[in-house]
């Protein structure tokens, strides 16, 4: 290795005020997926060395004192960190650790070899926040903080340059990058992860396995993570997240009939409800000829279950997409979804299910003996008053519309026997209760009934034909089986709310969390060019999630497929890769390292005519003159003496004569792109 | 064709490129990142890692280009002394482009040897221009001090780890600049008047002598200056030196046998100290040699014919 013994050893405050600034940059979001002392911590430790710089602070280095100071910090950072997350190393605080020792480092960094060591650390951290997001905002701002670490680099190296010039060579830099790294990010063979340790985060809230009516007392196990799972659907609906996308193939369906089948409950105590194993059974399913299909790709956030949630209601298994139902029409991949996934899902949405057997209808009648008596009486005073089960149900929904029942997001909190409290005393509530509510009324008049849980709406983009179902979309309803006619979905929830199943929940949550449009006394325009604009940024954030976040290894091989490869694997991968990789860096090497051409046309085509005269021996020496270059030219070609001498008697004139005629140039050109020389044989 | 292949190869530049000790430590960065993308299964993360791969690819051919293009020459100024660093100009034309951070080395003659690494090796860091951004441009460099004698600087490096710190890239020019390096004047020893030929009488003669103002005659390269007639000149622009009637310059011999010491490189050096002493003072003075004699003269092209013959004296063994 080559020692360079001329760069500077000692660096310049400039550059480590560039150096924090960058640092801080890549850091900052840290700030918020941290716990407050790493925050504070790294401010300190800047903090310390700015002051070093404007105060003239001494530095760790200085004395043994601050040495000492320095090293109880780190020490105490060190001890946080396992008192927070343990003695296991995993991302969070593995990155705790890098930010706060990074931090360290920035406050003795004397030599360059420290600064590029802080560089490195620094774009360390930048990949670091990609293991806790991967949105949008995260990348522009990890653009900048590259670009602001490239530029540290090109300023130690570079000291004359001034802070314009550096960015601006960093920006090409990067931007000259850009092909090749397209290259790779497409073609580059991937490997699927993990190859260590714990690596699915940010599973955010999802549908609770079993429903929970009012407030259940801690039933003492606790530390299971399936009582841990156990929520509501109300507190779902408190989220904004993603559910699933869903592309519909060509048509699709009406609003009122977007319902997605998530888990189905059967067994209740009253106030919890659970579903059964229904596994060794499949559904039975009768469609009209006319009836429609729909066929679409939905596109699922990972939730760490099994879950797919289809149109109501799923007539094929998924395509390439390993899968199974159980008989209560529940569909789950064979292995949890841990990351983003798309399956192809095709559904009828009229449909007639398990009609002529059943064998869950004792399940579906099950009730806990000695609770709901004020609810046993309504439903046989119903019964008695109803022709047949039809009427019954039809009775039951008007009860529902006709005393004072109202649909809120924040019912009160309920005690004891939740249903009878529900139906006789609050009266508000949510489609929790009134599915649990109206499956408990059906069961108590001898219909078999069910809850059925799962998503019911979903926000149509018009720009890029998306269908975006979120947490908040998350609902439940209620199933009844009837002889002849099967499974029928009943919601009560509409019998109370018709707008929550024909407009979706958007119009019903608080004004703040709707969006501008909602609001404000804004004019029409503003709110069309709100929804509008709002309706782009949704696409362009689908379009980030389908094509850049979640390209891995499947995207690539189904790219390949697009591109008409009928089996691609790695070893077609690999091949195409090294192909279009040595493509692009041909280019680039051939575009930047292309002779910088003399800019004047005279001394060009001088210069053609030396090579020309060069390919039948006549080699110009760097000193020689024209006149000498001629008479050896004539000597060796002699038939073309008159040209030769026309040609250097013109460059002559151009060159030393002080003649700058355009049409000038042009002869001289024109007689030198003339010029054959005939090597005499 | 085979011309043509020819020239194109005496057109070619040869340039060298390594990683430099940062650029190992940024592959291993890469590394751990891919790792880190892969057990992720992050996109970005693979995105950043692929995006610095690219860029330090892109690093090396900035790093070639900074390079490429150049053209230099370099002479030697003006022959110094032993113990003094030596100044050579160099003679650099690029094309419109800035340059940065081209670290100049010279090679050391001493070091010639067949293992290709130490050829390599044998380069001596001279100074590092920031900025170039002439088309041709002069600089001087300062060699390390050497020895007395005849030197050859063989080639130049030039190299920069422009624009990351990660490549460090180099190319050599084949300069060929002879430089001469004279003894290092040193010693207590007085102008040895009263030896040699020189007459006793002379140096009386010489400093009365000089008052018998005879004329001017024009004046001829490598007479002293002290002789010039500067008012004449003021006057009318045309150089002489004035002649003295009857002048008879002593002569004095500066003879290796006439320094007290027995060290070789001493009685050189104090030889060098009598040839500046003399020419300061304008002696015609001449110098016997174990390898010649050099008859009596006085002026600059004598004075550094005398310093050329001692700093070209051989060793001793």
């Amino acid at each position: 290795m080559q020692i360079n013994k001329t760069q500077p050893s000692s660096l310049n405050t400039a550059s480590v005020y560039w150096l924090m600034a960058s640092l801080t940059v890549a850091a900052l979001p840290h700030f918020i997926y941290q716990p407050f002392w790493v925050g504070l911590i790294f401010t300190a430790m800047m903090g310390w060395r700015l002051m070093h710089h404007l105060r003239h602070w001494p530095l760790p280095a200085a004395s043994r004192r601050f040495k000492l100071l320095q090293l109880s910090l780190a020490g105490l950072s060190l001890a946080l960190t396992f008192a927070t997350y343990g003695l296991t190393i995993g991302r969070d605080a593995g990155t705790a650790l890098l930010v706060m020792m990074l931090a360290f480092k920035v406050v003795e960094t004397h030599s360059p070899r420290d600064f590029y060591l802080c560089c490195f650390l620094g774009l360390f951290v930048v990949i670091t926040n990609f293991f806790f997001s991967e949105a949008i905002w995260m990348a522009a701002l990890m653009c900048l903080s590259v670009l602001a670490l490239i530029s540290c680099l090109v300023q130690i190296n570079t000291p004359v340059m001034t802070s314009k010039q550096r960015l601006r060579l960093s920006g090409k830099l990067l931007l000259q990058a850009m092909p090749l790294m397209l290259v790779l990010f497409i073609l580059f063979p991937r490997i699927s992860g993990p190859l260590w340790g714990q690596t699915v985060f940010n599973i955010p809230s999802s549908m609770p396995e079993r429903m929970t009516l009012g407030e259940v007392p801690s039933t003492g196990t606790t530390g299971a993570s399936d009582e841990m799972q156990v929520g509501k659907i109300s507190q779902l609906i408190q989220s904004d997240e993603i559910a699933f996308r869903v592309e519909f193939a060509d048509e699709r369906p009406p609003q009122s009939a977007l319902y997605w089948r998530g888990p189905v409950l059967w067994e209740t105590d009253g106030t919890r409800w659970s579903p059964i194993d229904t596994s060794d059974q499949t559904p039975t399913l009768h469609v009209a000829e006319d009836a429609p299909v729909y066929q679409y790709v939905s596109t699922l956030e990972a939730h760490n279950k099994r879950w797919l949630f289809p149109l109501d209601f799923p007539s094929e298994l998924p395509a390439g997409t390993p899968a199974e139902i159980s008989g209560d029409g529940l569909l789950q991949s064979r292995d949890k979804i841990e990351r983003r996934q798309s399956v192809e899902l095709t559904s009828h949405t009229r449909y007639v299910l398990n009609p002529d057997e059943e064998p869950h209808l004792s399940a579906g009648l099950q009730l806990p003996a000695d609770l709901h008596p004020q609810s046993r009486r309504l439903a046989s005073r119903l019964a008695d008053e109803a022709d047949d089960d039809g009427a019954y149900i039809e009775a039951v929904l008007d009860y529902y519309r006709q005393q004072d029942f109202v649909y809120t997001l924040t019912p009160p909190a309920l005690q004891g026997d939740t249903i009878d409290q529900f139906l006789f005393e609050s009266r508000a509530g949510f489609c929790e209760h009134y599915a649990a509510s109206f499956t408990v009324l059906m069961r108590a008049a001898g219909i078999p009934a069910r809850v059925v849980t799962g998503y019911q709406g979903g926000e149509f983009n018009p720009v890029d034909e998306v269908m975006t179902v979120r947490q908040r979309d998350a609902h439940a309803w209620a199933e009844v089986w009837l002889p002849v006619q099967g499974w029928i979905r009943i919601d009560p929830t509409a019998a109370v709310s018709n707008q929550r199943v024909s407009n979706g929940i958007t119009e019903l949550l608080p004004p703040s969390r709707q969006g501008v449009g909602g609001t404000s006394e804004a004019s029409s325009e503003i709110q069309q060019l709100w929804k509008s604009v709002n309706q782009h940024w949704q696409a362009v954030n689908n379009a980030w999630d389908m094509w850049v976040v979640d390209y891995g290894p499947q995207k690539q091989l189904d790219l390949l497929k697009k591109l008409g490869f009928s089996q691609p694997d790695w070893r077609l991968l690999t091949l195409l890769f090294a192909a279009a990789a040595i493509t692009v860096m041909s280019l680039i090497l051939l575009l930047m390292m292309r002779q910088y051409r003399d800019a004047d046309p005279v001394s060009r085509s001088y210069e053609l005519f030396c090579r020309k005269l060069a390919r039948v021996g006549v080699n110009k020496p760097q000193s020689e003159g024209p006149e000498s270059l001629a008479r050896r030219a004539k000597r060796h070609l002699p038939a073309q003496a008159a040209e030769i001498d026309d040609i250097i008697s013109r460059y002559i004139a151009l060159r030393y004569r002080n003649i700058r005629h355009e049409e000038d140039k042009l002869m001289f050109k024109r007689a030198v792109r003339r010029f054959r020389p005939k090597q005499k044989s | 064709m085979q011309s043509a292949l020819r020239s194109w190869r005496r057109q070619r530049q040869r340039i060298f490129i390594l990683p430099t000790r940062a650029g190992l430590g940024y592959a291993v960065l890469l590394i751990v990142m891919w790792l880190g993308a892969i057990n992720y299964n992050n996109s970005l993360a693979h995105m950043l890692t692929f995006l610095l791969v690219s860029l330090a690819l892109i690093a090396m051919t900035h790093s070639v280009r900074n390079l490429r293009n150049i053209e230099l020459q370099a002479q030697g100024l003006k022959p110094v002394f032993a113990g003094e660093p030596v100044p050579i100009q160099i003679d650099m034309k690029t094309d419109e482009r800035t340059r940065y951070q081209l670290q100049f080395a010279g090679h050391r003659e001493s070091s010639n040897s067949l293992n290709p690494f130490k050829w390599m090796r044998g380069f001596e860091p001279l100074q590092t221009l920031d900025e170039v951004s002439e088309r041709r441009q002069f600089a001087t460099l300062q060699l390390p001090p050497r020895s007395r004698g005849q030197h050859t600087l063989a080639r130049l490096r030039v190299a920069s780890t422009f624009p990351l710190g990660l490549f460090y890239s180099w190319q050599y020019f084949s300069v060929d600049t002879k430089i001469l390096v004279y003894p290092h004047p040193e010693g207590h020893q007085p102008l040895p008047f009263n030896t040699g030929q020189g007459d006793q009488s002379a140096l009386s003669a010489e400093t009365s002598g000089r008052d018998d103002f005879a004329g001017l005659k024009n004046f001829r390269p490598g007479e002293p200056l002290h002789g010039v007639a500067w008012k004449a000149l003021a006057r009318d622009d045309v150089m002489r030196s004035k002649q003295f009637q009857g002048q008879h310059s002593p002569e004095i011999w500066l003879a290796w046998q006439a320094v007290e010491t027995s060290d070789h490189e001493q009685r050189i050096s104090q030889l060098s100290r009598w040839v500046i002493d003399a020419h300061a003072q304008g002696l015609f003075f001449g110098m016997q040699l174990p390898t010649e004699t050099i008859s009596p003269a006085y002026g600059d092209v004598h004075y550094h014919h005398c310093l050329r013959s001692l700093a070209l004296l051989p060793y001793a063994d």
